[in-house]
């Protein structure tokens, strides 16, 4: 099954859940003009930004393994499957459940802000949301593997399907999940409610993902001076363990395809 | 005989930009150049290596500096980085330029200050290029034009400064 056609089922069920919830809280209709802006997006490190440069692409786990594996297909799923662990059935029994289910790229709907992962990875990529909105994408309210997945056996399929969405109607998802809270908090804590390290809408979407498909770069201010300050040690040699390196070469990396190889892609410094 | 072994690494990313390490109590911590080491729920490990396409190690250090060294040396090697600053190119000079601008603290304004004097001495495209040539001098000028920070004008730096006839 494609996993748009089970969001697509949903769109009134979820769009009837909103207007409930605009009826009880008229307020909320800002946290729906947010979500309805929000972007989808994933941060990553410096590492893994060298190996989308290498493939032009945006890639699923399998496929960032198989890079790391100097391209061999076979080493890097079976890298990817000793480091997914625990959470293999989980992941992959989600995964089975629909169509180019293992090629699935997995991101967040981002309310404007650099991110909810930022300790995991400076760098913010942003995807057009288009390219979420067509088939093999759907928007879930939450981490998919941990909803519906199990530790063994089967992923949980009829209330992945039950619950499953899609991007033209993110506003009405996030509404239905995070609604009543929002009600109960201010609006300046809506973009951190609805997109956090525990708690977000987890899009799903077949890779790869394009570079031309990603629109902006988002580093935080923090991350920006840091990025800078080790760059400029980097120069000089200064620089020396490569955990920093790996990040000086990632940032490298933005700055030419924002500056002269990509200039579609937007640098946001937030 | 209770073990030697404080911490052990739990995973970590290929990068080695960040990692996950359990203390000799059991608790668990996330370690990233990116932030402040903090502390993340025990059951949550397998879960963020998992999410985050790292690998896991699962190896035990008897000190913090030894399990920094497994994770540097077991880091993968960085792409090619920066030429050396005799081949830079204008996009790489004023790539450097930027760099500096976000350079607030004494320490990093000291670097600052240091990388401009470098491409100034050591690039010949700044000597060729007079639009670059002024925006290095430019830059040069506002960093120095600020107050003094605590890092000391290095010789290099004044050696440039003086081969293109700036103030020191």
């Amino acid at each position: 099954m494609d996993v748009a056609a089970a969001g697509a089922a949903n769109a009134t069920m979820y769009a009837t859940r909103a207007a409930e919830l605009l009826l009880r809280h008229p307020q909320l209709s800002g946290l729906a003009a947010l979500l309805a802006g929000s972007m989808p997006s994933t941060n990553v490190d410096g590492g893994k930004i060298a190996i989308f440069d290498g493939a032009g692409a945006v890639l699923d786990a399998r496929s960032i393994w198989t890079a790391r594996s100097g391209g061999d297909r076979a080493k890097g799923v079976a890298a990817f499957e000793r480091s997914q662990k625990t959470w293999l059935a989980r992941r992959a029994g989600f995964e089975a459940l629909w169509e180019h289910g293992e090629a699935f790229v997995y991101g967040a709907a981002n309310p404007g802000h650099a991110g909810a992962g930022g300790r995991y990875g400076a760098f913010c990529l942003v995807v057009r949301p288009a390219r979420v909105a067509g088939p093999h994408s759907a928007v879930f309210p939450g981490n998919t593997a941990a909803l519906y997945g199990r530790e063994s056996g089967p992923a949980d399929g009829a209330a992945a399907r039950a619950e499953a969405g899609c991007w033209p109607f993110v506003d009405d998802i996030g509404l239905a999940v995070f609604g009543d809270e929002a009600a109960a908090i201010a609006s300046s804590d809506w973009p951190m409610l609805a997109c956090n390290e525990h708690r977000f809408l987890e899009v799903v979407t077949a890779g790869p993902i394009a570079l031309s498909d990603v629109v902006e770069v988002r580093i935080s201010t923090e991350h920006h001076a840091d990025l800078n300050r080790w760059s400029a040690l980097d120069r000089r040699g200064r620089l020396t363990d490569p955990e920093h390196q790996n990040a000086v070469a990632g940032w490298r990396i933005v700055r030419r395809w924002v500056n002269r190889t990509r200039p579609h892609i937007a640098l946001r410094i937030l | 005989m209770a073990s030697k072994k404080r911490f052990t690494l739990i995973g970590m990313a290929p990068s080695g930009e960040a990692c996950l390490v359990r203390d000799a109590d059991g608790r668990v911590w996330v370690s990233s150049i990116y932030a402040d080491t903090e502390e993340v729920a025990a059951d949550d490990a397998d879960r963020i290596i998992a999410e985050h396409d790292w690998m896991h190690v699962d190896r035990r250090f008897s000190s913090w500096d030894e399990l920094e060294k497994y994770r540097t040396t077991h880091a993968v090697a960085p792409p090619p980085r920066f030429p050396d600053f005799a081949d830079y190119d204008a996009d790489e000079v004023r790539d450097a330029l930027e760099e500096t601008r976000t350079a607030t603290s004494a320490d990093a304004r000291g670097e600052a200050l240091m990388l401009v004097a470098d491409i100034l001495a050591h690039s010949p495209i700044v000597r060729t290029d007079d639009g670059l040539y002024a925006e290095v001098v430019a830059r040069l000028s506002e960093l120095t034009g600020r107050p003094r920070t605590s890092a000391p004008i290095s010789p290099e730096l004044a050696d440039a400064m003086t081969r293109f006839a700036l103030a020191a």
